[in-house]
C-alpha cells in the first residue's frame, strides 16, 4: 500500500515536471514534437527517480552512454540528431546527479 | 628542486609558445581590441578621466578606468625601454604562465596529492585546451585572456578565505581582483566572476559540517562580497553612474536576444560540450580545413569522455562531489538558448535588461565551464590511469598519449598561427609615417599651437576601419592611439547623437550639396585644427569615399594649408585667420529641433554657414533665433504595395525567419497579431451570418414574450448593442495606437496612394516654410498638411525646393504626400559571363531604388539580382529571387538603398545555373525626399561686439578655465560632445554663478547662454569625475579595513 501510494505521488510529480521541463523548453532549431519526447523522457525519469532513488547512479552512467550516440551522431555530420541525444544526455545527467547527491548518505 | 619542477615547466612551455608567436617580429591588433598594447602611455593618459577626449568630439567611458593599473604596468615597461613588440610577448607570456601555472596550483591545493603530475597535466590542459585556442587567444580579446589567467588564483584565495576565514586570504584574493580589474571592462565578467564565487562557497558547504559551519561561509561570502565592492569603487561607482545611460542608447533587449539565439544556436550540446565554437572552427574554417577532418574531430570527443568519467567519478568523491554539478551548471550557462531548458534564459533577457550583457553566454561565461572541465579532465584522466593499476608502461603510455592529443589539437597555437585566420595572421606593421607625422604634429604643439584636434579624413561612421599597411590592419581605429598631439577625430561611438554629427562632418566632404563656405563652417563648428588624409585607407568595401577625391578637394580649399606628407599621410592645416577655438562665444544663433530620428538632411547642408546652432529644452526657453528648423521628429511610408499574398498570410510566413534569427519578441508579437486577426475575423463574419437568420424569423415568432416583462430579445441584443458599441471603442483605442506607433497617418488614411508621412512637433505658433532638400520633377505636389489637402508648387532654391509659407499652431503636426518613381534610369545591359550588367544613370547617395521588370524561367528555379556600388567588387546586396519554371512571365520588383557615398552603382542578374528571358527593366529612383520646415522671416540675433574676447587653457580633459569678456549677452560654445555633466561656473566680481540653460549645440557640442555682459572669469568641468573621488574614498576605506584586519594578529580569522 505504502508502495502505490508512493508511485501514485511519483507519477503526478513526474507529470507536473513534465509540464515543467516542456515549458522551459525552447524552440531553437525547430525541435517541434521532438521536445515533448524529451520532457516525457525526463519527467519519467523524475517518476522513478522518486520511488527508486537507488536507481540515480545508473542513469548517470546510462546518461553518458547517449554522449556517446552524441560523438557518433556529430562525426556523421548528423548534427540535429547529435543536438538532441546531448541535449537528452545532459538533461538525464543533472536530475540524475542532482537525486544522486540529494538521496547519498 | 622538485618542487620548482612545475614552476620551470610552465615558464618553459610560456616560454616556447612566445618564441614561436613573435618569431616574425611582428605585433598582433586589430579587431574589436585596437592596439592595446602599441602605445600604454596614451592609453593611460586616458583612461585617468571619465571623459576621453582623444577621440574626438569625445565620450563618457568609465570603464576605461579599469584599464588603468593593466596600462599603468605596461607604462612601467614602456618607461623601461620595451617596444611594442617587446611589451605584447612579455604580456602575452606572463599571462599563458600565469594561466598554466595558476591551474595548477589550484588542482595542486585541491587534490592534495604528493603526485604533481596530474596538476602540471590540468594546468597544460587549462592553457592549451579548446575553448583557450579559439574563443580566447584566436577572439584575442584581452580582458577575456586576463579573466583566463586570474581565474585560478581568484578561485585559489577564495577558497582559502572561505575555507579558513582568515583575513590574510581575502587580501590576496582582492590583491588579485585589482591586477586582473582589466577583465571588468567587459562588464558580463562582473557577474561571470560572481557566478563562480558562488559555486566555489557553495562547494564549501558539502560535505555538511553543521550549521555554524555554513553561517561561517555565508557570512564570509557576503564579507568577501561588501569588501569586494568597496574595493573596487573608484570604477564601479563612475560605471554605475555613467554606464547605464550609454548602454541603453547602445543595446536594445530584441537585438540581445537575437545575439543570444544566434550564437545558442551554435553553442548547441556537441559544440559546447567539446568546448569549441563552431564559428570560427567549422565554418569559417579560420584554422585551416583540417578541423573537418574526422580523426580530427575525434580529439575533443576524448577529452569529453575523460570529462564525463571525471564527472561520474566525482559524484562519489568527497572533494570532488559539487564538482561535477558545477560543471552542468556551467554547461547550462555557457550553452544559453540550446536545448534543453533553453527558455529559462529567454525569460531572463525578456525580464532582466541587465542580463543582456550575457547575450554572448559562451564568451562570457565559457571559462567557468573550462575551468571546471579543467578540474573534472584532471580527475577523470587520474583515475583512469589509476584503473590501470601499477602497470607503469600503460599508464605513462594513456599519459603521454593526452598530452599529445591536447598538443595536435592546438597546433595552431604551438605554431603560433592562432591570432588571425591560419592563412593570414592578423600582424600589423604600422607604417612609419604615422610616429613621423605625430611628431611634426608635437612640433606644432610646443611651438604654440595648443588647442585644435586633428580631422581624419576619411571618415568612417563605424568604430573599425581598414588599412592597406604592409600586413593590412583591420579593426578599431586606431589614430586616437597614434596621434597624441591633439584629440582625433576618427571614427563613429555607436551612440546615435554623436555619430549623427559626424556623419554630418565626414559627408561635407562629398556631398552633392557641399561647398568650401559649408565645409569650413563645419571645420570651426568642431574646432578643427588639422586635417590627415589617410590615403593607406581601404575604402573600396565600406562607405567611404576615395581619399584621391578628397585630396582633390582639400587641395583646392583657400582656407587649408598643405603642410606635410608622410608616406600615405597627407597633413593640411586650418589657417589661422580661418580656426576657432574649442570655446567660442556666438551671436549669430539658430535654433534647431532635430526630431528622433537619424537626420538623413544634415542641418549644415542648408543653414547659412555663418549661424549656429542650438536646440532648446522646449519649455523653458523664448529666444527665437535668426532662424528656426524644424526636422520631423518621425516619418514612415505609408500604403505601400503589397503583393498578391494577404499581410497575414505573408506575416505568417516571416514565422519562421524570427525563429530561425532568434527574434522571439517579434515572434510573440506576431503570434498576438495573428490571433488577433483570426479572433476578429471569425467572430464577426459568424455575428454577421447569424445576423442574418436569426431576425426575420425572430420578428416573425418571438415566442419569447412574457406578460408584463422586458422581451428576453430585446433584453439580450441590448447587450449586444452594449458589445458593439464598446468595439467601436476598441476601434478609436486601435486608431490612436496605430497612430502613435507610426503605423497609420492621423488623417487621410483612406487614400491609395503610397504616402510619405512626417511628423512634427512644432514647438512655438508661427509661419514657416515647407522645405524639401533636392529637386523634384514635378512642380506641383499634393501635400496634405494636418486634416487640409493642398496642392503647392515648388520653387527652386539652392539645394531645396520650397513649397510656400505655412501658418502653423505649436503642437503635433502630419504633412504627407504621395510618393512618385522617377523615369527609367537603367542604362543599356551587357552580357558578361551569362550575367546580365545594367548600370544605373544619375545615381545619389543614401537614395532608395526600386528594380523591376518581368521575368520568364525556362530552366532552373531563380536567379540572383547583385548591387554594386562604387568600385567595390563586392555587391553590397545580393537578393535570390525564386520562382517556378511552369509560371510562364512573372513580375519582380526589389528595392536597393544606396551608401552615402555611392557615385557609381550597377545591378547584375546573374542566373546562377537557370536559363531565363527578362524584359521591362526598369530602375527607378523612389522619390520620397525628406522635408523640414524653415521659419521665414529674421528672427532675433544678438549684437556682437569687436571687443568681446575668449581666453582659456585646458586643465586636462575635464577642466577648462579661462576669461571672457562679453559687450553683450550671446551664447558660450564648448565643443565637446554634450553631456549633462558638463558645468560652466562664471566668476565675477568674486559672485560664482552658474548658468542653468544647457544646450545642444551644433547638434554634439555644449552651449551655454550667459544674459548679462561683463567679464567673467569661467571654468567648464566634467562633473561626473567627482564619481570617481567618491570611489576612491570607499576603495581606501575598504583596502584599510581588510588590512587592519589582516595585520590585526589577535583576530586572523573572521
Amino acid at each position: 500500500m505504502k508502495n502505490l501510494t508512493k508511485i501514485v505521488m511519483a507519477s503526478f510529480l513526474a507529470l507536473a515536471s513534465f509540464f515543467i521541463f516542456n515549458a522551459l523548453e525552447f524552440d531553437l532549431l525547430l525541435l517541434g514534437f521532438s521536445k515533448y519526447i524529451q520532457s516525457a523522457i525526463f519527467a519519467i525519469t523524475v517518476g522513478i527517480l522518486i520511488v527508486k532513488p537507488a536507481y540515480s547512479f545508473m542513469i548517470m552512467i546510462g546518461s553518458c552512454m547517449l554522449f556517446a550516440f552524441t560523438a557518433l551522431f556529430y562525426l556523421f555530420e548528423l548534427i540535429p540528431l547529435s543536438n538532441y541525444s546531448g541535449s537528452i544526455g545532459i538533461g538525464l545527467l543533472t536530475i540524475s546527479a542532482f537525486f544522486y547527491l540529494a538521496t547519498r548518505e | 628542486m622538485k618542487k620548482f619542477l612545475p614552476l620551470l615547466i610552465f615558464l618553459t612551455i610560456s616560454a616556447g609558445l612566445i618564441f614561436s608567436w613573435f618569431r616574425f617580429g611582428l605585433i598582433y591588433g586589430g579587431g574589436d581590441v585596437g592596439l592595446q598594447t602599441y602605445n600604454p602611455k596614451r592609453i593611460l593618459e586616458n583612461a585617468r578621466f571619465v571623459w576621453w577626449d582623444s577621440a574626438g568630439p569625445g565620450a563618457p567611458i568609465p570603464q576605461g578606468l579599469s584599464a588603468v593599473p593593466f596600462q599603468f604596468t605596461l607604462f612601467l615597461f614602456q618607461l623601461l625601454g620595451f617596444s611594442p613588440l617587446a611589451l605584447q610577448a612579455t604580456l602575452f607570456f606572463l599571462l599563458l604562465f600565469l594561466m598554466g601555472y595558476g591551474m595548477y596550483l589550484f588542482l595542486e591545493y585541491k587534490f592534495e596529492d604528493r603526485n604533481k603530475l596530474y596538476p602540471v597535466i590540468g594546468g597544460f590542459f587549462y592553457m592549451l585546451n579548446p575553448y583557450m585556442m579559439i574563443q580566447v587567444w584566436h577572439r584575442f580579446i584581452h580582458t577575456t585572456i586576463i579573466f583566463a589567467a586570474a581565474m585560478p588564483f581568484l578561485a585559489i584565495f577564495w577558497n582559502k578565505w572561505m575555507k579558513e576565514g582568515k583575513a590574510k586570504h581575502l587580501l590576496f584574493f582582492l590583491l588579485t581582483a585589482f591586477l586582473s580589474v582589466y577583465a571588468f571592462g567587459t562588464y558580463a565578467f562582473i557577474l561571470a566572476v560572481w557566478i563562480f564565487l558562488s559555486f566555489l562557497t557553495i562547494g564549501q558547504l558539502v560535505p555538511w559540517q553543521g550549521r555554524k559551519q555554513a553561517y561561517a561561509v555565508g557570512l564570509r561570502f557576503v564579507l568577501g562580497f561588501i569588501v569586494w565592492i568597496l574595493v573596487n569603487a573608484w570604477w564601479m561607482v563612475p560605471v554605475s553612474q555613467i554606464s547605464p545611460a550609454v548602454l541603453s542608447g547602445q543595446h536594445k533587449t530584441e537585438e540581445s536576444l537575437v545575439t543570444l539565439v544566434t550564437i545558442s544556436s551554435q553553442e548547441i550540446l556537441p559544440y559546447s560540450l567539446q568546448l569549441i565554437n563552431p564559428f570560427y572552427l567549422v565554418y569559417q574554417a579560420e584554422f585551416g580545413t583540417i578541423y573537418k577532418n574526422i580523426l580530427f574531430q575525434i580529439i575533443p570527443w576524448i577529452f569529453v569522455f575523460i570529462i564525463l568519467f571525471g564527472l561520474v567519478n566525482s559524484i562519489k568523491h568527497k572533494a570532488f562531489s559539487l564538482f561535477g554539478i558545477f560543471y552542468l551548471l556551467a554547461l547550462f550557462l555557457a550553452k544559453g538558448a540550446a536545448p534543453p531548458f533553453g527558455k529559462l534564459f529567454i525569460l531572463g533577457f525578456i525580464n532582466i535588461f541587465a542580463l543582456g550583457v550575457l547575450r554572448n553566454p559562451f564568451e562570457k561565461t565559457g571559462l567557468i565551464l573550462v575551468f571546471f572541465s579543467t578540474v573534472l579532465f584532471t580527475l577523470g584522466l587520474k583515475v583512469l590511469s589509476e584503473k590501470f593499476g601499477k602497470n607503469n608502461l600503460f599508464r605513462n603510455s594513456l599519459i603521454i598519449f593526452v598530452c599529445l592529443l591536447i598538443l595536435i589539437f592546438s597546433w595552431p597555437m604551438i605554431l603560433g598561427k592562432v591570432i588571425g585566420r591560419l592563412d593570414k595572421p592578423v600582424f600589423v606593421e604600422v607604417p612609419i609615417s604615422y610616429q613621423e607625422a605625430d611628431s611634426w604634429l608635437l612640433e606644432q604643439k610646443k611651438i604654440g599651437i595648443l588647442d585644435g584636434k586633428i580631422l581624419h579624413l576619411p571618415l568612417t561612421q563605424e568604430e573599425s576601419i581598414q588599412y592597406n599597411w604592409k600586413f593590412g590592419y583591420s579593426g578599431l581605429e586606431p589614430s586616437d592611439t597614434f596621434f597624441t598631439a591633439y584629440p582625433s577625430i576618427s571614427r563613429g561611438f555607436n551612440i546615435k547623437r554623436i555619430d549623427d554629427a559626424l556623419s554630418g562632418l565626414g559627408s561635407s566632404f562629398y556631398s552633392d550639396y557641399t561647398d568650401s563656405t559649408r565645409i569650413l563652417g563645419n571645420l570651426q563648428d568642431f574646432s578643427v585644427r588639422f586635417i590627415v588624409l589617410h590615403k593607406d585607407v581601404d575604402w573600396t568595401g565600406g562607405n567611404l569615399p576615395n581619399p584621391q577625391d578628397l585630396e582633390k578637394l582639400l587641395d583646392r580649399l583657400e582656407f587649408l594649408e598643405k603642410n606635410q606628407q608622410f608616406g600615405d599621410l597627407i597633413v593640411y592645416q586650418v589657417r589661422d585667420q580661418y580656426f576657432k577655438k574649442a570655446v567660442t562665444i556666438e551671436h549669430d544663433i539658430s535654433l534647431i529641433y532635430p526630431g528622433e530620428e537619424k537626420l538623413s538632411i544634415w542641418p549644415s547642408l542648408i543653414k547659412n554657414p555663418g549661424t549656429k546652432l542650438i536646440t532648446p529644452e522646449i519649455k523653458e526657453f523664448t529666444f527665437n533665433g535668426s532662424q528656426t528648423f524644424i526636422f520631423p521628429k518621425s516619418f514612415f511610408i505609408y500604403g505601400a504595395a503589397s503583393d498578391s499574398a494577404s499581410p497575414v498570410e505573408r506575416l505568417k510566413n516571416l514565422k519562421p525567419l524570427f525563429i530561425q534569427t532568434g527574434m522571439i519578441q517579434s515572434l510573440a508579437l506576431a503570434d498576438k497579431v495573428l490571433a488577433l486577426s483570426k479572433a476578429l475575423n471569425s467572430n464577426i463574419d459568424d455575428y454577421g451570418k447569424i445576423l442574418k437568420q436569426v431576425f426575420p424569423k425572430a420578428v416573425e415568432i418571438n415566442k419569447f414574450q412574457i406578460n408584463g416583462e422586458e422581451s428576453l430579445l430585446s433584453a439580450i441584443f441590448r447587450t449586444h448593442i452594449q458589445t458593439l458599441q464598446n468595439l467601436q471603442q476598441n476601434t478609436m483605442e486601435l486608431e490612436k495606437y496605430l497612430v502613435e506607433s507610426n503605423l497609420k497617418p492621423k488623417y487621410f488614411d483612406r487614400d491609395t496612394d503610397i504616402r510619405q508621412v512626417f511628423k512634427f512637433d512644432v514647438p512655438i505658433n508661427g509661419s514657416f516654410e515647407l522645405m524639401m532638400l533636392d529637386s523634384y520633377p514635378v512642380p506641383f505636389l499634393k501635400f496634405y498638411i494636418n486634416d487640409k489637402q493642398e496642392l503647392l508648387n515648388g520653387k527652386v532654391l539652392e539645394n531645396t525646393l520650397s513649397f510656400g509659407t505655412l501658418d502653423l499652431q505649436k503642437g503635433d503636426l502630419e504633412i504627407s504626400y504621395p510618393v512618385m518613381l522617377s523615369e527609367n534610369l537603367a542604362s543599356p545591359a551587357a552580357v558578361l559571363n551569362n550575367d546580365i550588367e545594367i548600370p544605373v544613370n544619375e545615381i545619389s547617395g543614401s537614395a532608395v531604388y526600386r528594380f523591376s521588370g518581368n521575368v520568364r524561367i525556362d530552366q532552373g528555379l531563380g536567379f540572383y539580382v547583385l548591387f554594386y556600388e562604387n568600385q567595390n567588387p563586392e555587391p553590397s546586396a545580393r537578393e535570390s529571387l525564386q520562382s517556378n519554371p511552369l509560371a510562364g512571365w512573372q513580375k519582380f520588383q526589389i528595392n536597393f538603398q544606396t551608401k552615402s557615398t555611392t557615385k557609381k552603382a550597377k545591378i547584375v542578374i546573374s542566373p546562377a545555373g537557370s536559363k531565363l528571358t527578362v524584359s521591362d527593366i526598369k530602375i527607378q529612383k523612389v522619390l520620397n525626399n525628406q522635408i523640414f520646415l524653415r521659419s521665414d522671416k529674421k528672427g532675433q540675433t544678438l549684437l556682437q561686439d569687436e571687443a568681446e574676447s575668449v581666453e582659456f587653457i585646458k586643465k586636462s580633459a575635464i577642466e577648462y578655465e579661462g576669461k571672457i569678456k562679453l559687450a553683450n549677452p550671446g551664447f558660450l560654445f564648448f565643443k565637446e560632445t554634450f553631456h549633462p555633466g558638463w558645468k560652466l561656473s562664471l566668476i565675477s566680481a568674486g559672485e560664482t554663478t552658474f548658468p542653468k540653460q544647457h544646450f545642444l549645440s551644433n547638434l554634439y557640442g555644449n552651449a551655454w547662454y550667459i544674459d548679462k555682459a561683463g567679464e567673467y572669469e569661467f571654468k567648464i568641468e566634467f562633473d561626473p569625475q567627482k564619481y570617481f573621488n567618491i570611489g576612491i574614498i570607499l576603495t581606501v576605506l575598504g583596502g584599510l579595513f581588510i588590512l587592519a584586519v589582516a595585520m590585526n594578529k589577535r583576530k586572523k580569522q573572521i
